[in-house]
């Protein structure tokens, strides 16, 4: 207890540490006055008191600090001395304040805000109890390799069960389907996203409901009342809110449904966000029909098993079942880790600018190190003196950190704005919530905040300690001698800032080649021919309700839809400025592939299709069912044949039109028109040839296409593609008018231009190429201040060096030369390690998984083309030369006599 | 005058010997007070006696408070307290210790 109340003693001290020093100051004042007046009245003259006074007391300083010792606060005092001494030289020379606090504060806020959309994005946990568990259950037989993406078939329900029942692998094994649902209640009607969940869905994600309750097991028997569990959103969005919703009931594709629960807000974060979950019943036939896909599964691993060990069960249980079922083709199951497969592949843009940002961050404490640098040598006169005047070397150490830690503190302040508006600003370019899940989530993180700062501190700290510890090395003799005489000083610690300005150069060419490369190659791609005409064309999605026009089966004739699409075009084509409407299943650059082996007739078969098993990819062509005025509305070439007729109908033969590249791949230098192929298990006879053009992305190359004509074949929804006469958006009220009045229930969705799909397809690539961009902007505007500022010192050192020059009659320009000279050959150097390093990067990054296949080719070494590597070196010399051009400017108008006078 | 230098380690048992016997004091009469009654043969540096007293101060030993001096100056009163005064005894008995023992040391033949 005693030493408690000791600190008590101390802390009181050090609160009323002037009152304390006051105190002393009189009571010593006093002794000193009374000895005084003691000698005086016996008889000494009053001066030789006073002497033997103050000989007799001692030194009062050393006493007065010897007191204060003993209080044991002087360290703190030292720091809180050198704190104030820090902030008085902040004060004094703002210019080289704003520029080392800026500099920092754009490196910590940039890195914190791209850290903190990376944690919320990749690394926090996904919303369910033990999400490192869960995996999804996939159909096909190319396996899942980490960091791949994570897109394969999905599963037959047939599958499902025969997983459930043989494996041992998982805990449980559930499985939804997508479907959309017209939602009526007393508002308008809406098609809603939802999700039709097999048994144990909710159990297996383990994820507790807001509000009410999840499905229970006989929710899911035939016979079961209609129950529904809503999202957050829809909770919030449709029905304010409201706590009292539990129990109430709404309508879905007009059957009422009670609403049990509502789930959290960011609960299964995946690319599209189902509204709403229906229990779903699946009974025997769905099990045996093994023709029936579309089901997603997902799965809760057994305790200690892991994902590659659960896949080498389903292995062994798909050659199982293929021995079985022998008719079956395509039989295979895949496992993919949960958050591979939610997170997606969009993460490699966060890691890609993860990196980048890192190293802004490092050119931001190079920059710091390298004003610290100079700061240091500019004041090794001084530090000479306090070494003179008796101060320890641990002291002086002591002084330059804290005056780093006020710079980082400033920094941090500053850089917390800089993480707040750079985080909003991050959120507004990423709106795309469906390609970057949980990007809701987003908030600036102070972990990661924090961790900016300490490694921000950390740097400068390392980076700041090799000069200052050569500053406080060299004896104060040395210094002193070295200033006296005034030579071209320190030539060794211009040494270390000539490395940094050269390290400076290197980062920031590393990240302005890749950003060049990026925008180049983004360029490149929005130039790109998509091979159809995009514009005056307005394109919407026309999702047909299942309720009113009936369940939909591939292959069989849909009368309903049938009509539906005839009087669709019929009433689209009446509104005036409309040139031609085009009808499809799919939407051109927003198709996914959906390969179907091809058999010529008269042909071998490809070597797949005999023995049960999927033929190679080369053997596979995409399939499309269009309207015959499709091609005309989007302006495609006729090669050879003929376009689809309104004669090609159910009834009359089946006819397709193929593009070049399917002509190229099965017909090589042969006409194919009369041609017999078998697609999809139904035989059709071509009889034209389109031109090519881009289904899937803009960068990909064009993929054998067969189309069908819709109006032999149908499709479950439509697209529909509007060739107007002038600017379409003057149309878009109408159309909506017609459809509405047509079928109020009919919803119509993606009303956008061609252009903007376009431009949509493109919105991962171009915010790539923006973001490092940006990224590379910034780093190069900090290298241009770490430059300047290492000039400006480097110039002020030569100041006496140039006023010799002149003084013997140097031309002004050859000493402009001079020093230009230095930040030529440095940015020589500089450029040719930077180019270099990206060089490798470029190499090593094409080996890794790690970058998208798009950012991968943009800087794999074929495509690493020389201009990049040109117009980024000779950009970053330029910024060299004119971020030293005015410092030695400057040098050159000092009057040679005062530069001679000064020191 | 010779004046001898207190020795080492001594100067907190005078102080808190002086106090003890004296009740309340200010600096320059701890100083005055040992000097008086080692009959001007124990000289403390009189600064010195400074730091001393507020490390006594942390310790406990002492207390303090301002007054007024007979000449109407504000000075401050020194006094012992209850842990100095146990404190005073330790040093004593330490003190006697090695008194004794140095005593020997020299008596002996």
């Amino acid at each position: 207890m005693d030493w408690l109340r000791e600190l008590a003693r101390r802390l009181r001290m050090l609160i009323h540490r002037r009152q304390f020093d006051a105190d002393l100051q009189e009571e010593m004042r006093l002794h000193v006055e009374l000895r005084q007046q003691e000698q005086f009245e016996s008889g000494l003259a009053e001066d030789d008191a006073q002497a033997a006074a103050r000989r007799r007391f001692g030194n009062t300083t050393y006493l007065k600090e010897e007191s204060h010792i003993a209080w044991g606060w002087e360290w703190f005092e030292n720091v809180a001395q050198d704190v104030r001494y820090g902030l008085r030289m902040l004060r004094s020379s703002p210019g080289f304040t704003a520029v080392v606090v800026l500099t920092l504060a754009l490196g910590i806020g940039a890195a914190t805000s791209i850290f903190s959309v990376v944690k919320a994005v990749i690394l926090s946990p996904l919303p369910f109890r033990q999400p490192k568990n869960l995996v999804h259950l996939w159909e096909g037989h190319e396996h899942y390799h980490r960091g791949d993406q994570a897109y394969f078939s999905s599963a037959r329900p047939g599958s499902l069960f025969d997983w459930r029942e043989q494996s041992n692998s998982f805990e449980s094994i559930t499985a939804y389907r997508w479907r959309s649902r017209l939602l009526t209640d007393n508002k308008p009607a809406e098609l809603v996203v939802a999700q039709d969940v097999y048994d144990q869905f909710f159990e297996t994600l383990g994820t507790p409901p807001q509000l009410g309750r999840t499905l229970q097991a006989n929710d899911y028997e035939p016979s079961a009342p209609h129950v529904v569990v809503i999202s957050n959103a829809m909770w919030i969005k449709r029905f304010g809110g409201d706590p009292g919703m539990i129990g109430r009931r709404i309508s879905l594709d007009r059957e009422s449904y009670e609403i049990v629960g509502v789930m959290p807000p960011g609960f299964y974060p995946a690319p599209d966000y189902p509204e709403l979950w229906t229990p779903h019943w699946a009974d025997q036939a769905e099990k045996d029909n093994r023709n029936i896909w579309g089901v997603f599964a997902l799965a809760r691993l057994q305790p200690g098993v892991t994902w590659e060990q659960a896949q080498r069960e389903l292995d062994v249980i798909s050659a199982r079942v293929l021995q079985d079922h022998p008719t079956l083709d395509s039989v295979g199951g895949v496992v993919v880790p949960m958050d591979a497969q939610l997170i997606g592949s969009s993460w490699k843009l966060l890691l890609l600018l993860a990196g980048g940002v890192t190293l802004l961050l490092l050119i931001a404490c190079v920059n710091v190190a390298n004003l610290v640098l100079a700061r240091a040598v500019d004041r090794e006169k001084e530090f000479a003196v306090r070494t003179a005047l008796g101060a320890g070397r641990g002291r002086l150490v002591l002084q330059l950190l804290a005056e780093s830690l006020v710079f980082a503190i400033a920094a941090g302040i500053v850089g917390i704005g800089v993480a707040f508006a750079g985080t909003r600003g991050l959120l507004t370019v990423l709106p795309k919530a469906a390609v970057l899940p949980r990007l809701f989530s987003v908030k600036v993180d102070l972990a990661a905040l924090a961790f900016v700062c300490v490694l921000t501190l950390v740097a400068s700290l390392v980076f700041g300690f090799v000069p200052l510890l050569r500053a406080s090395r060299s004896g104060p003799h040395d210094a002193l001698k070295v200033e006296g005489r005034g030579s071209s000083a320190g030539t060794s610690k211009r040494r270390l800032g000539q490395i940094f300005i050269v390290s400076e150069f290197v980062f920031s060419l590393v990240l302005l080649i890749l950003g060049v490369l990026l925008v180049e190659s983004f360029l490149k791609l929005r130039r790109a021919d998509p091979g159809f005409d995009s514009k005056n064309l307005m394109v919407f999605r026309i999702p047909v309700p299942e309720v009113s026009y009936g369940k939909f089966t591939y292959g069989a004739q849909d009368t309903r839809r049938e009509k539906l699409y005839e009087q669709l075009e019929r009433l689209l084509s009446d509104i005036p400025g409309v040139e031609s409407i085009g009808f499809a299943a799919n939407l051109p650059l927003k198709q996914v592939f959906n390969p179907s082996p091809v058999l010529v007739t008269g042909r071998e078969p490809p070597t797949g299709l005999v023995n049960g098993k999927e033929p190679p990819l080369e053997a596979q062509t995409g399939t499309q069912m269009v309207n015959p005025d499709y091609f005309r509305a989007l302006r495609v070439k006729l090669v050879s044949g003929r376009f689809f007729e309104e004669r090609d109908n159910f009834g009359a033969p089946e006819v397709a039109i193929v593009n070049e590249a399917f002509v190229r791949r099965f017909f090589p230098n042969e006409d194919p028109i009369g041609e017999e192929v078998t697609v999809w298990f139904a035989k059709t006879k071509i009889i034209g040839v389109t031109s090519d053009f881009k289904m899937g992305a803009l960068d990909q190359k064009t993929l054998p296409e067969i189309f069908w004509c819709s109006r032999q074949v149908q499709s479950p929804n439509a697209w529909i593609m509007l060739r107007a006469k002038a600017d379409p958006s003057m149309v878009a009220p109408i159309v909506q008018q017609k459809i509405q009045a047509f079928d109020a229930d009919l919803p119509v969705e993606e009303m956008q231009s061609m252009t903007e799909v376009i431009a949509d397809s493109l919105w991962l690539k171009r915010l790539s190429a923006i973001l490092i961009g940006l990224v590379a902007m910034l780093a190069i505007l900090l290298a241009g201040a770490g430059i300047y500022s290492v000039m400006c010192y480097s110039v002020s050192q030569r100041r006496k060096e140039v006023g010799i020059r002149i003084a013997f009659g140097a031309d002004r320009r050859d000493v402009l030369g001079l020093i230009m000279g230095e930040t030529c050959r440095l940015a020589v150097l500089g450029s040719v390690l930077g180019c270099a390093a990206a060089f490798i990067a470029g190499r090593l990054a094409t080996q890794t998984v790690y970058l998208s296949p798009w950012l991968a080719s943009s800087v794999s070494h074929e495509s690493l083309s020389p201009v990049a590597f040109l117009v980024s070196s000779l950009f970053l010399f330029c910024v060299a030369i004119a971020a030293s051009y005015a410092p030695a400017r400057r040098a050159l108008r000092v009057d040679p006599m005062v530069a001679l006078q000064h020191e | 005058m010779h004046r001898d230098e207190i020795p080492p380690g001594t100067l907190y048992l005078l102080i808190l010997r002086t106090l003890a016997r004296s009740g309340e004091m200010h600096g320059y009469e701890i100083a005055n007070s040992i000097q008086r009654i080692s009959k001007d043969v124990l000289q403390v540096e009189e600064g010195s006696l400074y730091p001393a007293l507020q490390r006594m101060l942390i310790k406990g030993w002492v207390t303090a408070k301002w007054g007024t001096t007979a000449g109407n100056r504000r000075a401050r009163y020194y006094q012992l307290s209850a842990a100095g005064r146990k404190q005073l005894d330790v040093e004593m008995s330490q003190f006697e210790r090695v008194i004794g023992a140095i005593t020997r040391v020299i008596e002996a033949v």
